[in-house]
């Protein structure tokens, strides 16, 4: 009983090292644990592969950096089908810092040839969360009158036709928020729309995929890790899979033994008189 | 006037948005895109606002410089700093990428994981199956997390039908409760707003 006493009363910090370990370890040696493929990722996977060469999309890129572990994998992943397949991505964001994230995602696929305003663009940060979009959505070029980089939006030959989003064959949207302004002000354009999500809030979008109102979303990390694995091209989502696992373990052997001692000490302890149990 | 006139406003510029989007009138789209456009320039300009607020706030506080006035002293700095960055060098320059890449990444990163040591300590501490709704949130919590991470399937093939049970069956119908109560409970704010009973917006609390 003694010992699980002491369980119940174990410091902090022994917690705070077996975290840190957890997700060291496997980062630094991975473990290879098998990733099989969900519902999900397989059916925006589908649609977003049913685009063709020259087709173009309006990319949001709503995430915080913050929020960027969860759903970076996925954005990155998403972009190389989308260049792989020889689409063409329009960058929007509602988030402050969003404008930089989409810099950083396009660098590398700038470097290898993709050329600024014909192949995408980043129309950069527009402020007003789901006004925003549904302005964006509503006439793009009024929206941005100017991209993120100073050049005037009418001139890019990118958006060339494009006045609203009716007019492009997709949207795809990453964001650490909820999906409900993207499902209310994008539906009415009548085009797939394919929602990244990080892990708390896609339980929240469920409804909209299962009512055909979501093309598709990815969940998380494994959402990532998950497309990787279709794109047979694995990368930061897989990498930080085993340490995700290692993680999990750890937190649910925490609640299982703080539980034990919970019960295990619990008729040991002096009730007092006139608490509430 | 002075909750005549907002209430009027509020109820025109709702009906404009609510017409629009139901029937597509030529005439209505070209005053709602000017509506929403104001709406956006609202929204920076309060982004600009809050801004200089901050910035009043924390030079005055400088000014009556004490211990803690050292943290108003950084948050100035790095605000200027990265201003003068952003608009004076450049948003493609060196020293601005530098401070995304290097300080704000790497810290709002930071941040945000410090929220994982908690969690774990939390589910030590905290999470207890002290009666049948908490062991059953505990259990699904937990079949959830072998069901999503590759560790569980490796212990067991079915963790991840389960979890999928679990999000597609369990958790779909109580999102769509909350959902559908939610859109409700919406529409019947906003008729309260365009009808005029509602002025909590007007900042002087329901009348």
């Amino acid at each position: 009983m003694e010992f699980f006493k002491r369980l119940g009363e174990i410091d902090n910090r022994v917690i705070y090292i077996l975290l840190i370990l957890s997700l060291l370890i496997p980062l630094m040696k991975p473990l290879g644990l098998p990733i099989s493929v969900g519902a999900h990722t397989r059916r925006s996977f589908s649609v977003i592969d049913k685009l063709q060469a020259g087709d173009r999309v309006i990319v949001d890129i709503s995430y915080s950096v913050s929020g960027a572990a969860d759903v970076q994998p996925q954005a990155v992943a998403i972009l190389k089908h989308l260049f792989d397949k020889g689409a063409k991505a329009i960058f929007v964001t509602t988030v402050t810092e969003g404008p930089m994230i989409i810099e950083s995602l396009v660098k590398p696929w700038e470097q290898a040839g993709k050329r600024y305003g014909v192949d995408f663009c980043n129309l950069g940060f527009l402020a007003g969360g789901e006004n925003a979009i549904a302005m964006y959505c509503r006439d793009i070029k009024k929206a941005y009158p100017t991209d993120y980089r100073g050049n005037a939006t009418s001139e890019l030959p990118v958006l060339e036709g494009i006045h609203s989003a009716g007019d492009v064959k997709m949207y795809i949207f990453f964001s650490t928020q909820n999906s409900d302004m993207y499902v209310r002000q994008v539906t009415q354009y009548k085009i797939p729309i394919i929602g990244g999500l990080i892990n708390t809030i896609a339980p929240q979008a469920e409804p909209y995929v299962n009512a055909g109102q979501l093309a598709g979303i990815l969940v998380g990390l494994r959402g990532g890790a998950e497309y990787e694995i279709l794109m047979k091209s694995p990368g930061m989502g897989v990498a930080s899979m085993d340490a995700q696992s290692m993680g999990h373990l750890l937190i649910i052997m925490s609640v299982v033994l703080g539980n034990l001692s919970y019960f295990l000490t619990r008729s040991a302890k002096p009730v007092k008189k006139g608490a509430v149990k | 006037m002075k909750r005549e006139v907002p209430v009027a406003i509020s109820a025109l510029v709702g009906l404009v948005l609510l017409i629009d989007y139901f029937f597509k009138i030529p005439s209505i789209r070209t005053m709602a895109t000017e509506i929403q456009d104001w709406g956006l320039i609202i929204a920076a300009f309060a982004l600009a606002l809050a801004a200089v607020n901050l910035l009043r706030i924390h030079v005055s506080r400088i000014g009556k410089w004490n211990r803690n006035s050292i943290h108003s002293f950084i948050l100035v700095a790095a605000m200027l700093i990265t201003v003068f960055s952003g608009i004076v060098l450049g948003r493609q320059s060196k020293p601005f990428d530098f401070i995304f890449q290097a300080i704000f990444n790497p810290l709002a990163s930071a941040f945000y994981a410090m929220t994982a040591f908690h969690l774990a300590s939390a589910s030590y501490r905290a999470f207890r199956a002290k009666n049948a709704q908490a062991a059953a949130l505990l259990i699904a919590g937990v079949l959830l997390m072998l069901g999503r991470a590759p560790i569980g399937e490796a212990m067991w093939s079915r963790f991840p039908k389960i979890a999928d049970w679990i999000m597609g069956v369990v958790n779909l119908a109580g999102s769509r409760g909350i959902l559908i109560s939610t859109a409700v409970g919406m529409v019947g704010v906003s008729l309260r707003v365009l009808t005029g009973i509602d002025r909590s917006h007007l900042g002087g609390g329901a009348e």
